[in-house]
C-alpha cells in the first residue's frame, strides 16, 4: 500500500473517531488515538464545546414576555370556516339511465 | 428543548379568571379545534393545587377521534390510552404527549380570550428559541426582535396550530432568522461582551474565551445558513439528531452531513489560532 494511502487512511479513521465523540457515539478517549499526534482538533473541540456549553445556559432576556404582550393585537385571528369536503365540491352526476 | 422547558405551574398567570365553559369534559374551543382529553377539569392556571401538567391520572376516557387529532393514534402509547383503562398497569408516559396536551389547552384559553395566558407559552418555549435566535444571527438585539416577531405572528395565526406549537413556532423563528440571514449579508458578527455575564477566573482566561467567542462567531458567519442552523442546533442548543430532523422535516442522515461539514469548516477556519 502506498504511503499516500495509509495516511488517507488514517486521516479518514481519525475524522470518523472525532465526530462519533461530537455526536456523542464515540469516546474522547478513541478520538484521540485516531487523531493526529498530538490531537490539536480534540483540543480544538474541547474548546469550542465549552463555549457552546456556556451559550447552552443563555436566557432570553429579562422583560421579553411583557414586552411580547405588551405589543400582541387584541386578539388573534379567528380560524377560517373549514373547506368543504372534496366529495361536496365535486358536481354530481346523475348516472345515465 | 426538554431541558428549558418550565413548568407551566411555574409561571405567575396574570389573567386569574376560570373560564366556567371548561370545568368539566374538554371538547371544542373557540377555533373549533378538537383537543386530546382534558386529564382533569381545566383547573385555573393560577392554581398550585392541580398544575395544567400534572400526570395525567384522572383523564377522561379519549376517543378515537380525539387521539387522531392531537397526532396520537399512530405514535406511541400515551398517558391518555393509560387513562382508558384505569385499572391497566401504568404505562410509558410520553412527555411529548403531556407537552402537545398542555399547550393545546393554554392555546385554546387564549383564543377564548384569555389573552394574557399566551405568556404560559413565551416563558415556555423563549428561552430555547432565543439561543436559536442568537445562535444564528449573532447579535442579542436581532435575536430580540425575531423572538418579539415570532411570538407576535405566532399569537396572530394561533388558531391555525395543528399538532406541536413547539414544533411550529420552532419554524417560525428559523425562517426569520434565514430571512435575516439572507437580507443582511454580513461578513462578520460579533457579539455585545458587555451584555456576557463572565464566569472566567482569571483576567487571561477571560481574553482567551472572549476571543474564541468572537471568532467562532466569525468563523459560523462564513458557513451558508442551512450548515449553520444544523451546527447551532446541535452543538449549542444541545438536540439530538432526531429531534432536529422532526423540527426541520429532513432526514438524520442529511442533518448529520450538515452538522459534519460545518465542523471541517469551522475547523479549518480556527485550527491554526486553537488547536493545541
Amino acid at each position: 500500500m502506498m504511503r499516500d494511502e495509509r495516511d488517507d487512511q488514517v486521516v479518514r479513521r481519525g475524522t470518523y473517531a472525532l465526530h462519533a465523540w461530537l455526536d456523542g457515539d464515540g469516546s474522547e478517549w478513541a478520538a484521540r488515538r485516531a487523531a493526529a499526534p498530538g490531537a490539536r482538533e480534540v483540543e480544538l473541540w474541547k474548546r469550542v464545546e465549552a463555549e457552546a456549553a456556556r451559550r447552552r445556559s443563555e436566557h432570553a432576556p429579562e422583560g421579553l414576555r411583557a414586552r411580547i404582550l405588551a405589543a400582541l393585537p387584541a386578539e388573534p385571528s379567528q380560524p377560517a370556516p373549514p373547506r368543504p369536503r372534496e366529495s361536496s365540491r365535486r358536481s354530481k352526476r346523475l348516472p345515465r339511465s | 428543548m426538554g431541558d428549558d422547558l418550565l413548568p407551566l405551574t411555574a409561571c405567575p398567570d396574570p389573567d386569574p379568571d376560570p373560564d366556567p365553559e371548561r370545568s368539566e369534559g374538554e371538547g371544542k374551543g373557540k377555533g373549533g379545534r378538537v383537543h386530546p382529553p382534558s386529564p382533569v377539569p381545566l383547573p385555573a392556571l393560577n392554581s398550585t393545587h392541580v398544575p395544567i401538567d400534572e400526570p395525567m391520572s384522572e383523564a377522561q376516557p379519549a376517543s378515537k377521534h380525539d387521539r387522531q387529532v392531537a397526532g396520537l393514534s399512530g405514535g406511541p402509547k400515551t398517558n391518555y390510552a393509560s387513562a382508558v383503562k384505569n385499572t391497566a398497569p401504568a404505562e410509558p408516559v410520553d412527555p411529548k404527549a403531556d407537552q402537545l396536551a398542555a399547550d393545546l389547552l393554554v392555546i385554546d384559553r387564549v383564543l377564548a380570550g384569555h389573552r394574557n395566558d399566551f405568556g404560559l407559552l413565551i416563558n415556555r418555549y423563549s428561552d430555547a428559541l432565543y439561543r436559536h435566535a442568537l445562535g444564528m444571527t449573532g447579535s442579542p438585539d436581532v435575536a430580540e426582535d425575531i423572538l418579539q416577531m415570532s411570538f407576535i405572528k405566532a399569537y396572530q395565526h394561533l388558531s391555525e396550530v395543528r399538532g406541536r406549537f413547539d414544533a411550529w413556532v420552532f419554524r417560525i423563528v428559523a425562517n426569520a432568522c434565514k430571512d435575516w440571514l439572507k437580507n443582511i449579508r454580513r461578513t462578520h458578527l460579533s457579539y455585545d461582551e458587555d451584555d456576557q455575564a463572565s464566569s472566567f477566573n482569571t483576567p487571561e482566561e477571560e481574553l482567551d474565551r472572549s476571543e474564541l467567542r468572537t471568532d467562532l462567531d466569525k468563523a459560523l458567519a462564513t458557513l451558508p445558513a442551512s450548515l449553520r442552523e444544523a451546527f447551532i442546533m446541535k452543538h449549542v442548543e444541545g438536540r439530538s439528531y432526531e429531534e432536529m430532523a422532526d423540527l426541520l422535516g429532513t432526514t438524520v442522515g442529511a442533518l448529520k452531513m450538515r452538522v459534519h461539514r460545518a465542523r471541517e469548516a469551522l475547523q479549518v477556519l480556527l485550527e491554526e489560532k486553537y488547536a493545541g
